[in-house]
């Protein structure tokens, strides 16, 4: 039976209008079922927390995602997290994180999430500047991003982040200066940023595939990534993986757990889980059915919804430990990896040696992490551990 | 036994002009397929003869048509291939027949390709009937195509018959014109047995299918045969003829045109262009034409995933029992692992192999430049045969490097003169001969290295002609010439693999497009890629493929950690076509492209 703690997510599948460069399983209804996919989420909630593997294991994070976790109300959001109290011991410190828009409606809700126990809030803020936001196709404006960040604080988060996107077509390096400047005006524990991505099935793919939109050049992109590491470095936000920057003791331990590897449970439509074998090698990865309607209708039926699994064995569980690991600037620590797979790093994967001559990795402190040059070729690293 | 009866005859035509629709038609016609039966162009079997649309194997077919006359005939009809590289295959087709029918599109008028074939046939003492055909399609001429019959290739056209294949126009005429104005074979059916073989191929069941035209005497099962060339004797099994579909006969006479088959288990125990004749009372002289095949170019061929090597193997050894005129051998490669170092008869040839090896064998494979056999003599006065640049002594040790020399005669409409003397110069070839065919039509005779045809010569002929130009040509022999061993280096490493051996003259502009090509076509890595061309420790040419500096994924959280590590195994997948030098790897299309250059 294990015992370690583990995280548990929760996805609100629900939008307001669906972003022309987000490839999350999100969905635009004329009526939100807030109370019906509440329910849903509960039942499943209740099944696991009864099932071996999950049963008596302790929460160490809980994270609200989405879609856009904000739709919902303080109520529906106290509930999910008095039930999900009511069926596994919570870890004193368990971080508990809700994804919200800066929208005023959303804002107005911030002290309510506060009060029904979440304790750290992530703004999809994206940028500050007007024809950004409306490039990116934000309902948000920059105004209504810096009151709800003003909210946020007010409301007694001392732990919060937001997302900015750049390399944005058009966008130049003043750009993000100014974006970051204003960021920093915040002085946020966390902030992630994002290079812009074209993902497959958004209508900015299709405008890239098209030839009609294209990625900045690649000095412009590394030119902002070093701008983003220096900036935010000096007013003492560190970067902590490829697109988060933290505090110390701020960083998000509910992406960490992710990054390491750890398990997972994921409740409502499309939520991925994960969670190993009891001998550590290899694991079980599933997914729920992605449309929260046909969701709800299993849940009812069924009280799950899971429509897929993949069997993660030792060569798999390998290979997402180094890719995922080595996302962090820590790196992997080499003798975890050892007792989970009997032999270090190196000699799983001898071409290390070669990246470590190259300067694109380092072994430092029984830690393997990529240096700053391998850090922005970690792609073409990745690949050779498949 | 009277020989009236009989007619051999094959088709020369360009390629799309309607050679192998008309042969259908004479099947059809003739009762020996009927109209439901034919899948379109029967006699290119071959799936890769009809995408190309050119004959790679001839296939003679006999018919039986009752004539005007009232007399019934037998047919013969004898296909041939429609390549420079099997110019030798195809004056043994014909040199088995005494007529051949010229086809010409009534649209396009004469092409280059036919006529060197009709020359052929004419100096093998052939009579040439010409057909014009497509005289259906809107835009056709024949009477400026009948003129042009007679300016370009100076036969009588006033004979030509109009036809079109594809609405079955002029058929019995043209089967008509093949029995009243082709000759019947002469031979004496008592003389000691004379056979050429015009093909060969292997049958699962019975070995080598050897087809021959009988000259003089008769063959029969049981008869106790003799290659001419070989001396090895074997016991005839079966004798036939195809109509289409094989049928077997009593024998094979003198003027006759059939198959033998005689428990060959080799099909390079027969040789195209051989003389068969009987053991037990052989003829006193072989016929005329014979020359052993001899492969001319030479390349790697090397399975781009090292499993491959043995499935390579096994698909080679049943590629070769049907075609004896290429050969392979194992080589080892430090860039390219296990493979075949390979003879072809030329470039096409080795074209089809590689690509019916890819397509039916379903293998990948990486293809080395083409090279030919240099003779070089050490400074020990030892002379050695170098058909690998790989195998070259270092620039010190040579005392003299001779290269083969070709006789080519290119015939081309007047017009395009001056582009193909300018290519020949270019190509260090020596200007023969330059002769006036008629008023538009010019002859050129002209000495050229192998080495420069096997790059790309005949396809810059054909543009500089805008494909009107047609050559042949045969091996002349050996000169000594000023050649170098040019390498490309990637970050340093010799790629033995694209090693080619090179005039000095011409090796700084190989070197340069070779190492242009390729910074193209090796993609941007983690570090620089530097591309050189050297001759010896000389640097003659520099590229680099700048370093990738980033390549990374923005954003990876629990959801998306099996969908990326799909898209990276993708990613891996893609790279298991590359091959390995050093740290670098390079796409197959590279080591094409040191093919084209």
């Amino acid at each position: 039976m294990k015992s370690e703690p583990f995280s548990l997510y929760i996805h609100i599948p629900y939008c307001i209008s669906k972003c022309p460069y987000c490839d999350f399983n999100s969905h635009v209804v004329a009526q939100i079922p807030e109370d019906g996919y509440t329910d849903a989420l509960l039942r499943e909630l209740e099944l696991y927390g009864g099932k071996d593997g999950w049963r008596g294991r302790t929460l160490q994070s809980i994270f609200f995602g989405g879609g856009t976790p904000s739709t919902f109300k303080p109520a529906s959001i106290g509930k999910l997290l008095a039930w999900a109290a009511a069926t596994f011991p919570i870890a004193n410190d368990c971080e508990i994180t809700m994804e919200a828009n800066p929208g005023t409606v959303d804002a107005a809700y911030f002290p309510g999430y506060r009060d029904a126990g979440v304790n750290r809030i992530s703004v999809g803020v994206q940028s500050f500047q007007p024809k950004l936001l409306k490039f990116l196709g934000r309902v948000h404006s920059a105004e209504e991003a810096k009151t709800a960040l003003n909210i946020v604080k007010q409301s007694g988060f001392d732990n919060f982040s937001f997302d900015l996107i750049f390399a944005n077509p058009g966008q130049s390096l003043a750009d993000l200066d100014a974006d970051l400047d204003s960021a920093l005006e915040f002085q946020p524990p966390h902030l992630s940023a994002y290079n812009l991505t074209f993902e497959e099935g958004t209508p900015f793919h299709h405008e890239y595939r098209a030839g009609r939109m294209a990625n900045l050049d690649e000095d412009t992109e590394i030119a902002m990534a070093e701008l983003i590491d220096a900036k935010l470095g000096a007013a003492g936000l560190k970067r902590y993986e490829i697109s988060n920057y933290a505090r110390p003791w701020f960083h998000s331990l509910h992406n960490v757990n992710y990054w390491h590897s750890g398990d997972y449970l994921g409740l409502g439509a499309g939520a991925h889980s994960y969670r190993r074998e009891a001998d550590g090698v290899a694991g079980l990865r599933w997914n729920n059915e992605k449309s929260p309607a046909k969701y709800m209708a299993q849940v009812a039926a069924t009280q799950q919804a899971e429509v897929e699994r993949e069997i993660i064995d030792a060569h798999k569980a390998a290979a997402e430990f180094m890719f995922l690991g080595l996302r962090m600037t820590e790196g992997i620590r080499v003798e975890t990896f050892r007792q989970r797979f009997g032999q270090t790093p190196r000699e799983f994967y001898p071409q290390i040696d070669g990246w470590i001559d190259g300067e694109l990795l380092i072994e430092q402190a029984r830690f393997l992490r990529f240096t700053a040059k391998g850090l922005m070729l970690a792609n073409s690293i990745f690949v050779h551990f498949m | 036994m009277k020989l009236d009866h009989i007619r051999n005859f094959s088709i020369i035509a360009h390629i799309d002009h309607g050679k192998s629709t008309l042969a259908d038609r004479l099947l059809e016609f003739t009762g020996a397929i009927t109209a439901r039966e034919r899948t379109d162009q029967i006699l290119d079997s071959m799936e890769l003869e009809r995408e190309r649309g050119i004959t790679i194997k001839a296939s003679p077919v006999r018919l039986r048509y009752r004539a005007k006359d009232g007399k019934e005939y037998e047919l013969n009809l004898i296909d041939t291939p429609g390549h420079v590289d099997f110019t030798y295959e195809v004056s043994r087709s014909l040199a088995a027949c005494e007529g051949a029918l010229l086809i010409v599109d009534a649209a396009q008028g004469v092409e280059a390709q036919t006529v060197a074939n009709v020359h052929m046939a004419i100096d093998l003492n052939l009579e040439v009937l010409p057909v014009i055909n497509k005289i259906d399609l809107p835009s056709a001429e024949p009477e400026r195509v009948r003129q042009d019959i007679e300016d370009i290739i100076g036969i009588d056209a006033s004979n030509a018959i109009l036809a079109s294949a594809k609405e079955g126009i002029g058929i019995e005429e043209i089967l008509e014109g093949v029995v009243r104005f082709f000759p019947p074979p002469k031979g004496d059916t008592e003389a000691p047995l004379t056979a050429s073989i015009i093909d060969c191929w292997f049958d699962p069941y019975h070995g080598a299918v050897v087809m021959v035209r009988v000259m003089d005497g008769k063959v029969a099962k049981g008869s106790r045969i003799r290659m001419m060339s070989s001396g090895r004797s074997f016991e005839v099994t079966r004798t036939g003829v195809y109509s289409p579909g094989p049928v077997e006969t009593n024998g094979l006479s003198a003027g006759e045109v059939g198959f033998i088959m005689a428990g060959i288990k080799e099909v390079s125990e027969t040789r195209i262009g051989d003389t068969i004749t009987l053991d037990d009372n052989p003829a006193s002289q072989a016929l005329p034409g014979y020359k052993p095949m001899k492969p001319m170019v030479f390349s790697g061929l090397f399975p781009t995933e090292a499993h491959q090597y043995q499935p390579l193997r096994d698909a080679l050894d049943k590629l070769r029992l049907n075609d004896s005129s290429f050969t392979f051998e194992p080589e080892t490669s430090q860039a390219l692992g296990f493979g075949f170092r390979c003879g072809f008869l030329g470039l096409l040839h080795l074209d089809i192999i590689r690509e019916r090896l890819e397509r039916e064998f379903n293998l990948s494979l990486i293809t080395t430049a083409a090279t030919v056999v240099y003779q070089i003599t050490r400074v020990t006065g030892e002379v050695m045969l170098i058909d690998n640049p790989v195998r070259m002594p270092n620039e010190g040790e040579i005392e003299k490097i001779e290269e083969p020399i070709i006789d080519a005669m290119i015939h081309l409409p007047q017009e395009f003169l001056g582009g193909v003397l300018g290519l020949c110069q270019e190509k260090r070839g020596t200007q023969k001969e330059i002769r006036y065919l008629g008023p538009k039509r010019v002859m050129l005779a002209y000495e050229l290295p192998l080495n420069e045809i096997v790059a790309d010569f005949y396809d810059r002929l054909k543009s500089v002609s805008r494909g009107y130009a047609s050559m042949e040509y045969e091996l002349a022999g050996y000169r000594e010439s000023d050649l170098v061993k040019l390498d490309v280096r990637i970050n340093g490493d010799i790629v033995d693999a694209m090693s080619m051996i090179v005039h000095r003259d011409n090796a700084y502009y190989r070197g340069r497009d070779l190492v242009q090509k390729m910074r193209e076509l090796i993609p941007r890595q983690m570090f620089e890629v530097v591309i050189q061309a050297a001759i010896g420790s000389r640097i003659v040419s520099r590229e680099a493929v700048k370093a990738l500096r980033k390549n990374v994924i923005a954003k990876c959280y629990g959801g998306d950690i099996s969908r990326k590590r799909k898209l990276l195994e993708k990613q891996k997948e893609g790279k298991k076509r590359m091959k390995q030098v050093g740290k670098v790897e390079i796409p197959q299309e590279a080591f094409l492209a040191a093919l084209k250059v």
